[in-house]
């Protein structure tokens, strides 16, 4: 099985990896920022579609241009291609979510090195109000793709794609499952890879891959050495990187969900197909299986989502990952911690960056509550 | 005789390597505290951790023979290379001021890099912790920056912080700002002893929000090498409006804490 | 060493936004509608022709700090869990709402505000707006209205998002009727609408016939203060009164060539919000050094900002225009195009750029802005950081090591 996993092995250090591979061969390459646009839109105009990640360098030339107390995404992004680390995209979606992502045009549009879509989302979960908006934006954007890519992009193309994606969220969720019963089978940083995977490789190639993987992980009955059942949360837009998710299982703990990013936030929802495709992404949208802190929801509560996976899986504690400056998750922390304390479940939060300060930190509050939750 | 008989008791041992000193508690078999270091190190690692158990085994009239369990905690403490078990300072602190305090239930721990609160119940488990954000402000660091700015050692600016009539007001939370700050007092005219206070109240400050998130209560227990500052804590006490106990050696306790856990792990290992 | 010699008919405005609270938490007594607002004052005139007492909440935190007493209030909040780097404005409101909780609502009359009946969130690119609504409706467990601002990417967006914004208005008219059960008063809102028109021409007028005068005979830091006529008064015969006798104290120094600043040597922009705790020292340090600071896109872009687009026969339009011409709502281009534009109206030496730590929104185009107006213009920058309410976030040595640098960068350009 490792030999499958060697086979992603790239995400984590250069996950642009196939991107550019496909470049050369001569398709169209779209960068997407976090969150919420469809890839099954780029990919029914015949040009790849990647999601992109978090950095991985120390940022430099990006701090002359995007302030220091933007979340490290954003900041990463902005660096990206300030040193023209990202000049291999022919255009880029701006998936306006938040005003930390929407600013990042403002040095991008300055760069003048790929043209750059806005897609706008109204950050309030509901259907009668914004339908109709996201779906004429959606529109617009698909618009401004066809001119971009010179292909015209028909229902019936991004049909199809619908169904390549769902096939692909439906995989990662049949192993998030696996992992629930399993809990050994993969590590939270082999999961998150999985993901990566997902956002940055033809989806028809990720697709196999997966469906190789679940046959062997099917076959394998890992011990288990520890019952620090953990769930994590948090961490919206991108990885969590440097270690920080395999220090958990190191220092004791086995994660049993998570509601991350790169994790099940990315896969639970499907899209539609038995409703026309730019209704279906604006549906889906607006009804998020994981709640989201950016936007307004009076339906969906992510406290409430969260103490029902703590029970379902049998959990001991929550360990809430919140990105520095990541301002949607701080301003709803104080109500999930107020929740969480009166459901009576143990939490944490840790703050991870980009720069990682102080991993020794991030280590003893993680041994400090795994030994809070073995009493 | 006596000298045969010391030779011959188990003991056990805590080691706290912290980012500016080491500590080292022995325990014998009845958790009686039979020696302990604090020995200062340049940078954290192993030579002043074994430095430090090593002084206190000489003190104690012991040797490594006599060492029968060995927990370390701290920042260091993956670096010995012969620990038995290792702990987090936060389980440790409640563990060694437990001990030392029963009616303990929220500790202080000001360290070399960092700050604590921690809450514990009646049992002395950890129920919470808060720890300092990565901002250095109210931590020893903090007042040793301060203390080379003034070019004073601890002590003189505890003797001139308590002749303060009139705090000033250090805002910055920032450590590399808060010294421009004061140069900048200083360059006003604002005594010293002013200044000091101001740096005590504002570390006063920052320890009271970490208390807030974790609904601290009383007993409070003080403790690291901060502690030792009476007029710091008695800054603190007012700010917190709690009285604060500190133990005789409160830079020793998250060590006794690690050595109690290594009392308790030989004793389940029986 | 120069002397700072403010606006003085603005000396009253403290007196004006007491009585504001006042009549606000008596509102609120009595079982009047109320509400709180986060994000542009879009909805004000419509809440005052409906009888509906507001709290504008970026004004309540900004008070708080220039009285002096909203470091308890971030304390508050910050005991809650909300963690330093969030917007210092949403911290001094939910610390106001937990105020009682916490046991301060009796240590001074800002901290304690009634529950509101409803809650709007006017968001224009500020996202997090919509976040904090959202915190708020928890907290409260009231009704929250939500009014969001397309952004306008290219000029050619801005019609639909006029129409946009004007198609939510009459929403919110709507759910207005229906939370106080009452119809609405077009004809009074129109009325309204007037007075509200002429108070912010005349800000709009008086700002910029003041910041071409050479000397100048206000500051950013009178305008700022100003600013309390569109938070606080719009649509009120007091607040065009206040505007009136500004216009009359500039006009009457602008005829004896009386300048804010005596002497005034070195003309500055500023980018960021003001930082409120410290407006009064702010004047000082920039008079000591003969500086003015004439103007800011924070007071010239914002604030009911075109008060010329407002066609009386259609008010709901014009209401809507001025929030879609936030400069929050700009594009970069636009920005560094109007902000040289202005600087050069105003003759500006240099440029100033408050980065105001826990407000994302103002800080994300500034290091883009001085990098491209700086070089445009041929006039230096430096930038400090600091924040609009947390005292804990300011440096002072810094800001004033940074001021002095920049002054002394003018002086030595000017002297080549």
């Amino acid at each position: 099985m490792s030999n499958l996993l060697e086979k992603i092995g790239f995400v984590f250090e250069d996950p642009y990896k196939r991107a550019k591979e496909e470049k050369s061969n001569g398709s169209k390459v779209i960068g997407i920022t976090p969150m919420f646009f469809p890839q099954e839109i780029v990919h029914a105009a015949n040009c790849v579609p990647v999601i992109l990640q978090a950095s991985k360098e120390p940022i430099t030339l990006g701090f002359s241009h995007y302030h220091h107390f933007f979340c490290g995404l954003t900041r990463g992004i902005v660096d990206l291609a300030a040193k023209g680390k990202l000049d291999f995209i022919d255009g880029l979606i701006l998936s306006d979510m938040c005003f930390e992502m929407r600013h990042v045009a403002d040095p991008l549009r300055r760069f003048r090195r790929f043209p750059v879509i806005h897609m706008q989302w109204p950050l309030e979960a509901n259907e009668e109000r914004w339908l109709d908006f996201i779906t004429g934006r959606l529109g617009k954007c698909v618009s401004k793709l066809e001119e971009l890519s010179g292909n015209r992009i028909g229902d019936q193309n991004i049909e199809a794609s619908i169904r390549l994606y769902n096939k692909n969220r439906a995989l990662l969720r049949q192993i998030y499952e696996l992992r629930k019963v399993k809990p050994g089978i993969l590590s939270p940083k082999e999961m998150s890879a999985l993901v990566i995977s997902s956002m940055v490789t033809p989806v028809e190639e990720n697709n196999k891959f997966l469906s190789q993987l679940i046959a062997e992980l099917e076959r394998l009955q890992p011990k288990v050495a520890s019952d620090t059942r953990l769930i994590l949360s948090g961490h919206l837009c991108h990885e969590v990187k440097d270690g920080i998710l395999d220090l958990i299982e190191t220092m004791g703990g086995v994660v049993v969900g998570d509601d991350l990013y790169t994790g099940f936030r990315y896969y639970a929802s499907d899209v539609d197909t038995n409703t026309p495709p730019m209704e279906a992404f604006a549906r889906r949208y607006l009804n998020l299986k994981i709640p989201c802190p950016t936007r307004v929801d009076i339906k969906r509560d992510w406290a409430e989502f969260l103490i029902q996976s703590f029970k379902e899986q049998k959990a001991k504690g929550i360990i809430m990952i919140l990105a520095k400056n990541c301002e949607p998750h701080m301003i709803y922390y104080p109500y999930m911690k107020a929740r969480l304390e009166s459901a009576g479940i143990p939490h944490i939060l840790i703050q991870v960056e980009h720069e990682m300060v102080s991993l020794e930190g991030i280590r003893t509050r993680i041994q400090a509550f795994i030994e809070i939750l073995r009493g | 005789m006596k000298q045969e008989r010391e030779n011959k008791i188990d003991v056990v041992i805590g080691i706290d390597v912290g980012s500016v000193t080491a500590k080292t508690v022995i325990l014998d078999q009845r958790k009686q505290i039979v020696g302990y270091s604090v020995v200062e190190e340049g940078l954290v690692n192993e030579e002043s951790a074994i430095a430090s158990m090593r002084q206190a085994l000489e003190k104690a009239g012991l040797s490594q023979e006599n060492v029968k369990f060995v927990v370390t905690t701290g920042y260091g403490r993956n670096l010995l290379h012969f620990h038995d078990k290792s702990f987090s300072e936060i389980s440790c602190h409640a563990k060694g001021g437990h001990f030392l305090v029963p009616a303990v239930r929220t500790i202080i721990d000001i360290g070399g890099q960092d700050s604590k609160v921690i809450s514990l119940n009646g049992g002395g488990k950890v129920e919470t912790f808060q720890m300092n954000d990565k901002c250095a402000a109210g931590t020893g660091r903090f007042l040793e920056v301060m203390s080379r700015a003034l070019k004073l050692s601890f002590s003189e600016m505890g003797e001139l912080g308590a002749q303060s009539r009139h705090p000033s007001h250090v805002s910055s939370m920032c450590t590399v700002f808060a010294e421009s700050e004061i140069i900048s007092l200083a360059a006003q005219g604002i005594s010293e002893s002013d200044i000091i206070a101001g740096l005590y109240e504002s570390i006063a400050r920052r320890t009271l929000s970490l208390m807030g998130m974790i609904q601290a209560r009383s007993k409070v227990m003080m403790t690291g090498g901060v502690a030792k500052n009476k007029q710091l804590v008695k800054i603190l006490e007012a700010v917190i409006k709690m009285e604060i106990v500190v133990p005789p050696e409160p830079q020793i306790v998250g060590a006794l804490g690690a050595a109690l856990m290594a009392h308790q792990a030989m004793g389940e290992e029986a | 060493m120069g002397k700072a010699n403010r606006l003085k008919c603005l000396a009253d405005l403290g007196k004006e936004i007491n009585e504001f609270y006042m009549r606000y938490k008596r509102a609120g007594e009595e079982g009047k509608t109320t509400c709180r607002i986060m994000g542009y004052p879009l909805p004000h005139v419509i809440l005052r022709a409906h009888d509906v007492h507001y709290m504008f909440l970026p004004s309540y935190a900004a008070t708080s700090a220039a009285r002096g007493v909203v470091g308890r209030l971030h304390q508050v909040a910050e005991e809650k869990g909300l963690l330093r780097e969030v917007c210092s404005y949403v911290r001094a409101n939910v610390g106001c709402a937990f105020s009682a909780e916490a046991g301060i609502a009796g240590a001074d009359h800002m901290y304690s505000m009634p529950k509101p009946d409803f809650i709007i969130v006017t968001e224009s690119s500020c996202s997090m707006t919509f976040n904090w609504g959202d915190a708020e409706r928890r907290i409260y467990n009231v009704p929250l209205f939500v009014v969001h601002c397309p952004y306008v990417w290219d000029e050619a967006d801005e019609k639909d998002a006029v129409a946009e914004v004007t198609r939510q208005l009459r929403e919110f008219i709507s759910f207005l009727q229906d939370i106080t059960h009452r119809r609405f008063d077009w004809d009074k809102y129109k009325r309204t609408m007037a007075l509200a028109k002429e108070t912010a021409g005349l800000r709009m007028a008086t700002m910029d016939e003041a910041c071409q005068a050479i000397p100048s005979p206000a500051t950013l830091f009178d305008w700022t203060s100003l600013l309390a006529i569109i938070n606080y008064l719009i649509g009120l015969p007091e607040g065009r009164d206040v505007a009136l006798r500004v216009r009359e104290e500039v006009i009457q120094k602008m005829e004896r060539k009386e300048g804010a600043v005596v002497p005034e040597k070195y003309r500055l922009y500023w980018d960021g919000i003001m930082i409120w705790p410290f407006l009064g020292k702010l004047a000082q340090k920039c008079a000591a050094l003969n500086a003015n600071v004439i103007w800011s896109r924070y007071s010239t872009f914002s604030f009911w900002e075109c008060p010329e687009m407002i066609d009386l026969e259609n008010p709901l339009e014009g209401n809507a225009i001025q929030v879609v011409r936030l400069h929050f709502n700009r594009s970069i281009d636009w920005l560094i195009e109007n902000i040289t534009h202005f600087c050069q109206r105003y003759r500006i030496d240099g440029l100033l750029f408050h980065a105001n730590l826990t407000c994302r929104t103002m800080a994300g185009p500034q290091l883009e802005i001085m990098d491209a107006v700086s070089r445009k213009l041929g006039i230096p920058a430096v930038y400090f950081e600091g924040d609009m309410t947390d005292e804990t976030l300011i440096s002072e040595s810094q800001m004033d090591t940074r001021l002095q640098a920049l002054i002394e960068t003018i002086e030595a350009r000017k002297g080549k």
